[in-house]
C-alpha cells in the first residue's frame, strides 16, 4: 500500500519494537499502535508468537541439557560464524 | 459500565493470550502502569480491534478512556454477540473501497479495492480507510471508521449503556 497514514506501524518497525514490547517498555502510545498493527498483519502476529515461543524454550534450556559432543559441535558452528564475520 | 470486547476464537486475548473466563471477573494487576489494565471497546473503537469474537462486557470501577480503547481495573464477559458476521463487514468494505475506485478511478485505488475484496474483515475495513485517505485526504479516514462502527451498531444491534 501505497499511502501511509503518519501513525502508522509498519512490519520493519515492528520487528525493531518487538523487544521493547515483549518487556512491556513500550509507551502507550506506541503500543496501541503496535498492537493496531498486529490486528491487520497476520505475518506480524506470527512473528511475536514465534517470539514467545522461543523465550519461553530458551527459558527452559540448561547447558547440562546438551550431551558433550552437541556443545561442542554448537560451538564450533558458533565459531565459524564468527570467522566468517 | 457496559461496554465490548474483541477475542479470538475460544475467548482468548488476541495479544495476551489470556483466556477470559464466562462470567468471572478478569483484573489487571494492582498497580500496573497506564495500559495495563483490561481493555474494551465503546463502540467507535471497534473497526480498530476487529477479530474473530464480539462480546460484550461489564466494566467495574473507574474507566479511562483513551482514543481507541477503554481501560479498567477490571471486567468480565456478559454474553457474545452471535450476529457478528466477519464476511458480511468485510464484504460492506470492500463495497466501500470499490465505490471509491469507481469514482476517482486512479491505479492506486483499484489496488486498494482489490485488496479489500481480498482481505478478511480487518483488512478490509483498515484498506478501505486508506482508500478514503487516497481519495478524500487524512481527515477520511476518521470518518470512514465511523461508519464502519455505525454499520457494527446498525447491523448487530449494540448499544453501549
Amino acid at each position: 500500500m501505497t499511502a501511509r497514514l503518519p501513525s502508522e506501524f509498519v512490519c520493519r518497525e515492528i520487528v525493531e519494537a518487538i523487544t521493547d514490547y515483549l518487556e512491556a517498555g513500550l509507551p502507550l502510545p506506541e503500543r496501541t499502535l503496535f498492537e493496531q498493527h498486529l490486528v491487520i498483519c497476520a505475518g506480524c502476529k506470527t512473528y511475536l508468537e514465534q517470539m514467545r515461543q522461543t523465550i519461553r524454550a530458551a527459558g527452559t534450556a540448561r547447558e547440562n541439557l546438551l550431551a558433550p559432543r552437541q556443545r561442542d559441535e554448537l560451538v564450533r558452528l558458533f565459531r565459524d560464524w564468527k570467522e566468517k564475520k | 459500565m457496559i461496554a465490548f470486547k474483541w477475542l479470538a476464537r475460544g475467548a482468548v486475548a488476541p495479544f495476551t493470550g489470556v483466556r477470559w473466563p464466562l462470567a468471572d471477573w478478569v483484573s489487571a494487576p494492582a498497580g500496573g502502569p497506564e495500559g495495563s489494565g483490561v481493555h474494551a471497546c465503546r463502540i467507535a473503537h471497534l473497526p480498530w480491534w476487529l477479530d474473530e469474537e464480539l462480546w460484550r462486557v461489564e466494566l467495574d470501577g473507574s474507566v479511562i478512556e483513551h482514543e481507541t480503547q477503554l481501560e479498567a481495573r477490571r471486567g468480565r464477559l456478559l454474553d457474545r454477540v452471535t450476529s457478528w458476521d466477519p464476511d458480511a463487514f468485510a464484504q460492506a468494505c470492500a463495497a466501500r473501497a470499490a465505490a471509491l475506485a469507481a469514482e476517482f478511478a486512479t491505479s492506486e485505488l483499484a489496488e486498494y479495492a482489490a485488496l479489500a475484496r481480498n482481505g478478511g474483515a480487518a483488512t478490509a475495513a483498515y484498506v478501505a480507510a486508506v482508500a478514503s485517505v487516497a481519495a478524500r485526504g487524512t481527515e477520511a479516514f476518521a470518518a470512514e471508521r465511523a461508519w464502519q462502527a455505525q454499520w457494527l451498531a446498525l447491523t448487530l444491534g449494540l448499544r453501549e449503556s
